[in-house]
């Protein structure tokens, strides 16, 4: 029977590599994307890396929904099947917060002052920081899980780092001299762009909570 | 040798009511297939039986001596008994069913061993309480163990996956080895059938009451007693699986079924959460009051009815 197991939970991890590369994609076109934009405005270019982000996250839920589906067909355990359905969806927003991000710089255009300018690509590195920690987690569960908690523990730190930037910059924006709309647009800019490292701690607590739970 | 037909039948539905035991959580929590669990159910029930089975046989010859016509009646009325409680899928032990029906009959005919029945029932009440023991320890060394070898999600999940079908598979060698005693044990205590001819037939035909009627247990058992996780659950079937070989070994007939349920007891213990769904329990234990009552009852009517008829 073993080689019969064995098979199907290989191909559920090879989705799931296949999964998360899509997910990278996305994460990398969108951080590109924005960092284009606050530098060259609304090109092609960038145009072309919201189409990329919005593709690589709809392939991401293909892959996921497709998931979703060999596990429904009984390639593990309950519980494993659970966990895995469970950490997928967290893993989920993560892309979703990507593409809402960069997408409200695609509809609204919006003029970015050149106090903001400058931060953008610092609060982008450390939420890309918190991505790149996810794929680690991710790697970790598949291969030696304990490891999960201590990289939970930095992308929380990273998470942290993030709304202090965020509390930052809001307030700056608040203090300066633009129109009220104006400043609501770029504060939500910002709480945009730091919703990908909220998503990554949430899916790392997601992911602690697995590892936790296989602690007999 | 048409006696035999009612250990046959009893055999059939000791395989319909005990494979829940081994691998019902598998199969109610869908972590193994139906026909999966059936078929090395089936096969190492055989096995046990064929290789260890005759043990329990003895332990029967001591408890009464009647002729094959009485040996029919006794397991008659343990295959009823248990097939009635197979119908509202509890899992009721087939050792009680029988030594209940060999107990009247020894009544009956004034023939009781009681030093053999004083050591079966005190193994009854030692099944539940050494499985529980084994499930304890069992728990902490294998836990232990799970713990230092930090097992991926998959790798975690197929060692489970495999132990689970290990365990049931050792499960169902030790139901065969212990059990066997219960369905051809009478026939052999009359004479009429060789220890060996006794567990072939009765792994047979217990095997084919796994094959044949075992889905429905399997489904109360797994889904309706336990709440388990899966590292809990293979505990508790190789905690099963060694307690009941242990007492094949002793050569008296167990229950698998107080061993389970003793063994998810011991996992409550340790990890001080409910795992046994109350009302289910009280079924289980009405079924293991009810059994010996049942089979004791219908023997001893039976049995009444046909020497006033003058038919035996």
């Amino acid at each position: 029977m073993a080689p019969f197991f064995w098979s199907k939970s290989k191909s559920v991890e090879e989705m799931i590599e296949n999964y998360m590369l899509s997910v990278d994609e996305c994460i990398q076109s969108c951080s590109n994307g924005i960092e284009d934009y606050i530098t060259n405005g609304c090109t092609d270019t960038f145009i072309t890396l919201n189409k990329k982000t919005h593709q690589a996250e709809s392939r991401a839920d293909d892959i996921r929904r497709e998931i979703e589906f060999k596990l429904y067909g009984k390639a593990l355990l309950p519980e494993s099947r659970g966990d895995l359905l469970g950490m997928l969806e967290s893993i989920d927003n993560i892309p979703g917060a990507a593409e809402g991000s960069i997408n409200i710089f695609y509809l609204e255009r919006p003029e970015i002052t050149e106090f903001v300018k400058k931060i953008i690509p610092d609060l982008l590195e450390v939420n890309l920081e918190a991505y790149s920690l996810i794929r680690k987690a991710v790697d970790a569960i598949l291969n030696n899980p304990r490891e999960t908690l201590y990289i939970d523990k930095e992308i929380d730190s990273r998470e942290s780092k993030a709304d202090t930037m965020q509390q930052d910059i809001v307030l700056s924006i608040f203090k300066s001299d633009l129109e009220l709309a104006h400043k609501n647009q770029l504060k939500a800019i910002i709480s945009s762009i730091n919703r990908i490292s909220d998503r990554c701690q949430d899916s790392a607590d997601r992911m602690s909570i697995i590892a936790i739970k296989r602690r007999i | 040798m048409w006696q035999l037909i009612s250990g046959v039948f009893l055999g059939w539905s000791l395989g319909a009511n005990d494979a829940s035991n081994v691998f019902g959580t598998a199969v109610a929590s869908r972590m193994v297939k139906f026909w999966t669990a059936a078929v090395l159910c089936s096969v190492f029930v055989l096995l046990g039986a064929l290789l260890q089975g005759t043990g329990g046989m003895h332990t029967y010859k001591g408890l009464s001596t009647y002729g094959l016509n009485f040996a029919f009646i006794v397991s008659l009325s343990a295959a009823v008994t248990v097939t009635i409680m197979t119908i509202w899928g509890l899992p009721v032990s087939t050792s009680q069913a029988v030594v209940g029906s060999m107990v009247a009959m020894g009544v009956l005919r004034n023939s009781i061993e009681w030093g053999g029945l004083t050591k079966v029932v005190l193994c009854w009440v030692g099944t539940p309480l050494g499985a529980m023991l084994v499930a304890i320890l069992l728990y902490f060394i294998l836990g232990e163990i799970f713990n230092r070898i930090d097992f991926s999600l998959f790798m975690y999940d197929k060692v489970l996956r495999i132990g689970l079908i290990a365990a049931g598979s050792y499960g169902a060698y030790a139901l065969g080895a212990n059990n066997v005693a219960n369905v051809t044990g009478p026939f052999v205590a009359s004479g009429e059938l060789s220890p060996s001819m006794g567990a072939l037939i009765g792994g047979l035909s217990i095997g084919l009451g796994i094959l044949t009627f075992s889905r429905n247990v399997m489904m109360t058992v797994g889904a309706g007693l336990v709440k388990l996780n899966a590292f809990s659950a293979f505990v508790v079937v190789l905690s099963e699986a060694i307690t009941v070989h242990i007492y094949a070994e002793v050569g008296v007939p167990v229950s698998t079924s107080q061993a389970v349920v003793g063994a998810v007891l011991g996992i409550g213990i340790i990890r001080g959460v409910k795992t046994v769904n109350t009302s289910t329990l009280v079924k289980i234990i009405f079924g293991w009051i009810g059994t010996p009552a049942v089979s004791f009852g219908l023997t001893w009517g039976i049995t009444a009815a046909v020497l006033k008829l003058g038919i035996l």
